[in-house]
């Protein structure tokens, strides 16, 4: 999920107990700005913090000017074979190309497990929007393909794009006679996990107590913990989940797949309930009077559920027919369908939307 | 009768006073109004008082529509000295700035639309939604806002070409360091402005003017005066690249971030469309300029008009002053029927129709002068004007704490980080003095 | 976008990749010509940018400015003092602007739940101004919260509005410097009217308590006197020992303020601190007085009052000849022969009074002390309080006898010249010298019992006496005791023109003065005019609904005025629409006020307002 829902998502979960809406609505207090700072907080850790402490075993060569796309399959392939020899986990980085302020050459990673082979397609110059420039592939040297010697299994399910901002990290590590490559190994590890919330509320219930009192320092850390874990919450309903009891289980415990994290229908939906879920509970526990009495089915039925019904019809009739794919991976395959032809050989590709980073 | 026609040609007169003001880089229309204000004092039957909201809301109608013109046409991005372009900016160099010109005011135009039809819900509704979230209990929201936007800001820096992880982490963490450092300084410097009058107190009401112009003007227009860009040749198309699909999304973040600038204090529309933005997931360029013209329009029309709303007063709360405008207004005009908000619909429809025009025009006008004349030259008679106001107005007090809010100002253009970081100098003052803190720390500072 | 190859400007881009920009050279690595833009090393080789090095330079000088500048800023900020401003200055454009102001404290506020908690108002001579804070607790604790007269010099933020005027939010509570004003003590007896705006301290005896609804009355005496203490619902909630307050035999040291409410005068207690159980036992309950001295009320006949007269103190003696009941006051009409006036008589003054039903009823004959005051055109007279108002005892007959020799009780008046002029009271007073005082009028009320029968035979004569020690009512500044002598101090025209009016009266019909309305142009409507009434003429220039009514901006040639039209005249007027449109030619009859320094003009009734051609 993106980071605003997080933090709306986390303040609103803070609503629903009593004391810390009436702190904040009679004593001036930011405890529900707990909840946000908390909601978010996992995902900074991470970004800000985390993936700068992954140690790379290889730098993939991304040279913006001349893209080489044979080898830097050859060395994300090498690398794979290096984890299955070695049994370790070896890390490999890919960065951006960046041409210009506003331009990046785009390219298209494809771990393909069917011809069990590492697939790198240069793709068009694109802006910072992510819009290619039509006519900008290479028109030579565009595919690069190496057949890694080691069978893969490939866990992240589809191609990743890599254009703006930053590029992935990928880990491969020996599963049994397999190389199984993770996205992003660093992310969603120690930082979504339950137990990882639950330490950090410490210290926050321990200043919260010196600071104010031990009888009401506790409810800050409850808020925190319950921020933190809204947070690893939402994050199962994608794809990749998180290791949900580090340290005491450090694998990362898949998601549920239930839409991607960049979904806009799906933020949206959770920002916009999170808003009218702080309202409704800010009316009933902070004022003495309410300020509106309603029942709460019919809050919700006029606020939440007509108003999203109405956006996700519009979404409906005026959104993209078909299955959604991003142009890059279009352009991706209009590319290799038309090496494929040329080469006389015979593939079949599905893809779907990805995300290289929220 | 009479006042009608009265009121309409006070009405067609801001339209285009605000309209050639806003024409000025860096001139922003709330420094205009206090010198209309200060010149009225002196000659009170210039414009006569039943016709000084609607004036004073023609100014605002033609600045949130036309302001896009200097701004768009009068800065060329050096790509060596910044780190990342802006939509417009984009545009301009691709030589489609009439193109995005006239995005942001069709964006503008729907965005009076919209508020002038929300009119029931900002008249019955919005009331009661301020005894809830709104006045003193919304310092918690503006808390929100604030820490929000600190942890929205993501590193730049990929680390590339680092080995070490500090060195990973300083080249990644540059940008953010820099935000967070121009937070800190805009807020203390915030805490300095709103505890002691620098400026002559014959315009003490103008006294945060200077900060303003520092951190947000002069800035601008020293980053364009080192850019080494030119501006490439401008295209003036004959239609622009549409779909209602576009302009509907467009139209919904720009309401929405527009609407929480325009409610809670300290929250402008800079931080508005932020928001908006994350919460719908934006990503076209198209989207972004639309939704900042229907931001624009929603916030600075949208906070003049909540001052008409006289259910706030009802509630015992007083009218909503939201914005500068109605901030400079408040000693002069008290809203006293429903006819006052009925004349600032009128003025608000009239008004932006009027702007609209005179924006393709003065678009149309700024891309013939800047093919003959350098940008630059334009941006160096505007920051000679800019002093000459401010040293005029407020002095030699005023000037210096220009400088210094300026330098605050270029740190963001400089290090790449948002510039809505210097907005703090309103946000963290306001919602700290609401959250009943604000006594201690200017006492800590030694302002009390 | 066109393609085309990029052909070595930089001699970075090569290969046959289509480029969309032509790239400056300084977004350039010189070493490996990849882009680099803003970075100062080049990510990819780490050759270093010599040519963006003015660009570092500035960057840097960006950060050190700003912290150099900031703290120099706040330095400044630190050791610069506000401005010191006059009150009369401030304008709109003040707003917002952090000020010293100097003055003289005129009233106080103090509520700990709301959220100014302290308000008081400051007048330096040019003007007021509101001061305010919800530092309490600060102000409590350096002894800081201010009182009526203190001097004070405080720093605050102007804010003005059109709607709530001006005002000053308190900076830094506890650097307000202040001179405390020294309170005067004086004897309770010696409290009266012209007293009315001052602040003493006294130390008395509680002789009685009584509720009422919005708080408690105590009855405080010593040996000169006694009057009603007001001590409101709030203010016993914050009384250091309210149970001693309320036992009578407490002898008390409290700080009050003298002021009027409804035309009698109102004591209360300055702050609830200043009432204070004084331990001692000083005074002696038999000697304080059992009734309340009335000074400086003439006697006058009824129907010598005019409209004209109004502020005057009178006492009249006649017959209750109707009784009129209304929401919250009660109207008796009194006739004595010469005359007759309607009696006002507030609930809040006299829901307990004593045997009212007996005495307030038709026929009963009493007397009245009270001040001449006008309604719709008709004279009335307002009693304070209860004591204002006595029945004359129905023992009269012996009286009646009595009442021939008016003059016996005359001797008494002497005794009022000797003790109370002016001493006691202005500066100059020295003091008590006024036990007797209250004598008098027990006195007079049984000199004048009731030989109301004879009203038109007897007015004027009998009752020019009595009373006077107007040596107050005569000079109010100075209390010359040049009223000592009772002829001497009927100032009172009444006395003068009564003889002639008291032929009158026997018409019967009411005498009641009707009201004069002054043709004046607008802009001769000034301050000098306030409770006056006129007529204007004009045009409506504009109307605006306020919760209560509705202004009517009219002008003419001079100038422009508010009409203030309330709800309930407008409900009465049949033309609301033509009376109202702009531009609509207006005759207007009224009264003159003001508020908030702006002349306004107030008619009553529907006919007082029309369209005029």
């Amino acid at each position: 999920m993106k980071g605003l829902t997080h933090f709306m998502s986390g303040v609103a979960l803070s609503t629903f107990l009593q004391a810390p809406v009436s702190m904040c609505w009679e004593e001036r207090s930011f405890i529900l700005v707990l909840g946000g700072l908390f909601g978010i907080m996992p995902d900074t850790l991470d970004f800000k913090v985390g993936q700068f402490f992954s140690k790379v075993d290889i730098e993939v060569e991304c040279d913006p000017n001349e893209p080489d796309p044979q080898k830097m399959a050859e060395q994300i392939g090498m690398a794979m074979e290096k984890a299955y020899e070695t049994g370790k986990l070896v890390k490999c980085q890919l960065y951006p190309m960046r041409l210009g302020v506003d331009l990046w050459r785009q390219y298209v990673i494809k771990f393909d497990g069917e011809t069990n082979e590492v697939v790198v397609i240069i793709n068009e110059i694109v802006t910072t929007s992510q819009k290619p420039y039509a006519g900008t592939a290479p028109k030579e040297n565009r595919i690069g393909k190496y057949r890694v010697k080691c069978k893969m299994l490939e866990t992240h399910g589809r191609p990743s794009v890599v254009d703006i901002m930053s590029g992935p990290q990928y880990g491969f590590k020996r599963a049994g006679d397999r190389v199984e490559v993770e996205f992003l190994p660093w992310h969603r590890t120690w930082s979504h996990s339950y137990v990882l919330g639950f330490i950090l509320a410490l210290p926050v219930w321990l200043i919260a107590s010196l600071v104010t009192s031990w009888s009401i320092g506790w409810l800050y850390g409850l808020v925190a913990f319950l921020g933190f874990a809204i947070h690893i919450t939402e994050d199962l309903t994608g794809h990749m989940g998180g290791s949900l009891l580090w340290p005491f289980l450090k694998e990362r415990t898949n998601g549920l797949c239930l839409f991607k994290a960049s979904n806009p229908h799906a933020n949206f939906s959770i920002d916009y309930a999170s808003l009218c879920i702080i309202v409704w509970n800010i009316n009933r526990l902070g004022p003495p009077h309410r300020v509106f009495h309603l029942p709460a089915p019919f809050y919700f039925f006029a606020t939440l559920i007509i108003p999203l019904g109405i956006y996700f019809s519009i979404a409906k009739v005026f959104g993209k027919k078909g299955k959604k794919q991003k142009v890059g991976v279009i352009s991706a395959e209009d590319a290799l369908a038309a090496d494929a032809a040329a080469k006389n050989e015979e593939m079949r590709y599905e893809l779907d939307d990805i995300a290289v980073s929220d | 009768m009479e006042m009608a026609l009265v009121i309409l040609f006070y009405i067609i007169l801001g339209t285009l006073i605000g309209c050639f003001f806003s024409l000025i880089p860096g001139l922003h229309i709330y420094n205009v109004a206090g010198m209309i204000i200060v010149f009225w004092l002196g000659y009170q039957g210039v414009i006569p008082g039943y016709a000084m909201p609607a004036f004073f809301m023609s100014l605002i109608v033609a600045f949130s529509i036309i302001n896009t013109v200097p701004s768009m046409f009068l800065g060329a991005p050096d790509e060596s000295a910044v780190f990342v372009m802006l939509p417009g900016q984009k545009y301009m160099m691709d030589g489609r700035g009439f193109e995005a010109a006239a995005l942001t005011g069709v964006g503008g135009l729907t965005g009076i639309t919209v508020l002038v039809l929300m009119t029931p819900f900002l008249y019955n509704v919005l009331p009661s939604v301020n005894k809830l979230i709104g006045g003193m209990r919304s310092y918690w929201i503006m808390a929100l806002v604030i820490t929000y936007m600190l942890m929205s800001e993501w590193p730049k820096g990929t680390g590339m070409g680092k080995k070490t992880v500090l060195g990973k982490i300083w080249n990644a963490w540059q940008n953010l360091a820099a935000g967070i450092f121009t937070f800190i300084l805009s807020a203390i410097l915030g805490f300095i402005v709103l505890n002691r009058t620098f400026v002559p107190k014959e315009v003490a009401f103008q006294n945060i003017m200077p900060a303003f112009v520092g951190l947000f003007a002069v800035s601008s227009i020293i980053s364009c005066l080192i850019s080494k860009q030119d501006i490439p040749k401008q295209h003036i198309g004959k239609s622009i690249d549409l779909d209602p699909k576009l302009m509907g999304l467009g139209t919904f973040s720009g309401v929405l971030g527009g609407g929480i600038a325009a409610f809670f204090p300290g929250v402008t529309g800079g931080i508005g469309g932020l928001l908006a933005g994350h919460a719908t997931a934006q990503r076209d360029d198209r989207l972004f300029v639309i939704s900042q013209g229907v931001s624009k329009s929603v916030y600075y029309i949208g906070a003049f008009m909540l001052f008409f709303v006289l259910a706030f007063g009802a509630h015992g709360t007083g009218p909503l002053r939201r914005g500068g405008m109605a901030m400079i207004l408040t000693p002069i005009v008290q809203p006293m029927s429903g006819q006052d908000y009925v004349i600032i619909v009128a003025t608000v429809l009239i008004g932006g129709a009027l702007s609209f025009f005179f924006l393709l025009w003065s678009s149309r006008w700024i891309i013939w002068l800047i093919s003959k004349i350098d940008y630059r030259i334009i941006n160096w008679v505007s920051l000679v004007l800019i002093l000459a106001i401010v040293i005029g107005f407020t002095g030699m007090w005023g000037l210096f704490l220009m400088a210094v809010a300026t330098f605050i100002g270029l740190i963001p253009i400089m290090f790449g980080c948002r510039r809505s970081n210097c907005m703090s100098i309103l946000l963290v003052p306001i919602c700290l003095s609401m959250a009943g803190v604000g006594d201690t720390i200017v006492k800590f500072m030694g302002l009390s | 976008m066109e393609e085309k190859n990029h052909t070595d400007k930089s001699g970075a881009l090569k290969g046959e990749f289509d480029s969309v920009r032509d790239f400056p050279e300084e977004t350039l690595c010189p070493s490996c010509g990849k882009f680099v833009g803003a970075y100062e090393k080049c990510p990819y080789c780490g050759a270093t940018l010599k040519k963006r090095m003015a660009l570092a330079i500035f960057k840097r000088g960006c950060l050190v400015m700003s912290v150099v500048g900031l703290i120099a800023l706040w330095y400044a900020a630190v050791m610069m003092e506000p401005e010191l401003i006059t009150i009369g200055e401030i304008g709109p454009t003040y707003n917002k602007g952090i000020f010293r102001v100097k003055g003289i404290v005129d009233k106080v506020k103090i509520n700990p739940d709301a959220f100014f908690k302290v308000q008081f108002h400051v007048d330096d001579g040019t003007g007021k101004i509101k001061l305010q804070t919800g530092d309490l607790e600060k102000l409590e604790l350096m002894n800081k919260v201010p009182n009526i007269g203190d001097e004070v010099e405080a720093i605050g933020e102007v804010s003005l509005s059109a709607q709530f005027g001006t005002s000053m939010n308190l900076k830094a509570p506890g650097r307000m410097k202040m001179i405390r004003k020294e309170v005067q003590t004086v004897k309770i007896g010696d409290i009266d009217d012209e007293d009315v705006g001052q602040m003493y301290a006294l130390h008395g005896e509680v002789v009685s308590v009584s509720e009422y609804p919005y708080g408690t009355l105590v009855m405080l005496g010593d040996e000169t006197g006694f009057h009603e203490i007001t001590i409101s619902s709030y203010q016993m909630e914050q009384l250091p020992d309210a149970e001693a307050v309320m036992t009578p035999g407490t002898e008390l040291d409290i700080v009050v303020l003298v002021g009027s409410y409804r035309d009698a005068l109102q004591i209360k207690p300055r702050t609830p601190q200043d009432v204070q159980v004084s331990g001692e036992d000083t005074i002696e309950t038999s000697k304080i007085p059992k009734k309340m001295v009335k000074k400086g009320y003439a006697k006058a006949d009824i129907g010598s009052l005019k409209a004209s007269d109004k502020g005057k103190k009178v006492q009249v003696k006649g017959k209750i000849s109707g009784v009129k009941k209304f929401n919250k006051m009660t109207k008796i009409t009194l006739t004595d022969g010469t005359g007759s006036v309607d009696v006002t008589l507030w609930d809040s003054q006299f829901a307990d009074y004593p045997n009212k039903a007996s005495v307030l009823r038709e026929g009963s004959e009493v007397i009245v002390f009270g001040k001449v005051d006008e309604y719709q055109g008709t004279v009335q007279l307002k009693p304070g309080d209860k004591s204002d108002l006595e029945p004359v005892k129905k023992d009269a007959p012996p009286k009646k006898k009595e009442e021939k020799k008016p003059e016996a009780p005359k001797p008494e008046p002497t005794k009022p010249p000797a003790p109370k002029p002016a001493p006691t009271k202005a500066p100059t007073k020295p003091e008590p010298t006024k036990p007797p005082a209250p004598k008098p009028a027990a006195t007079k009320a049984e000199t004048k019992p009731e030989p109301t029968k004879p009203p038109a035979a007897k007015p004027t004569p009998a009752q020019t006496e009595a009373k006077v020690e107007p040596t107050k009512a005569a000079e109010p500044p100075e209390k010359k005791p040049e009223a000592t002598k009772p002829p001497a101090t009927k100032p009172e025209a009444t006395e003068t023109e009564a003889p002639t009016k008291k032929k009158e009266p026997k018409a019967e019909a009411p005498k009641k003065p009707s009201i004069t309305f002054t043709p004046l142009k607008i802009g001769e409507i000034t301050m000098e005019k306030d409770g006056t009434f006129v007529e204007i003429k004009g045009e409506v220039a504009g109307s605006r609904e306020f919760s209560k009514g509705l202004k009517l901006e009219v002008k003419d040639d001079s100038g422009t005025i508010d009409v203030v039209l309330w709800t309930n005249l407008l409900e009465k007027l049949t033309d609301t629409d033509k009376l109202t449109k702009d531009g609509a030619k207006l005759s207007v009859k009224g009264k003159v006020g003001s508020f908030r320094e702006e002349m306004q003009l107030t008619p009553k009734y529907p006919n007082q307002i029309k369209l005029s051609d």
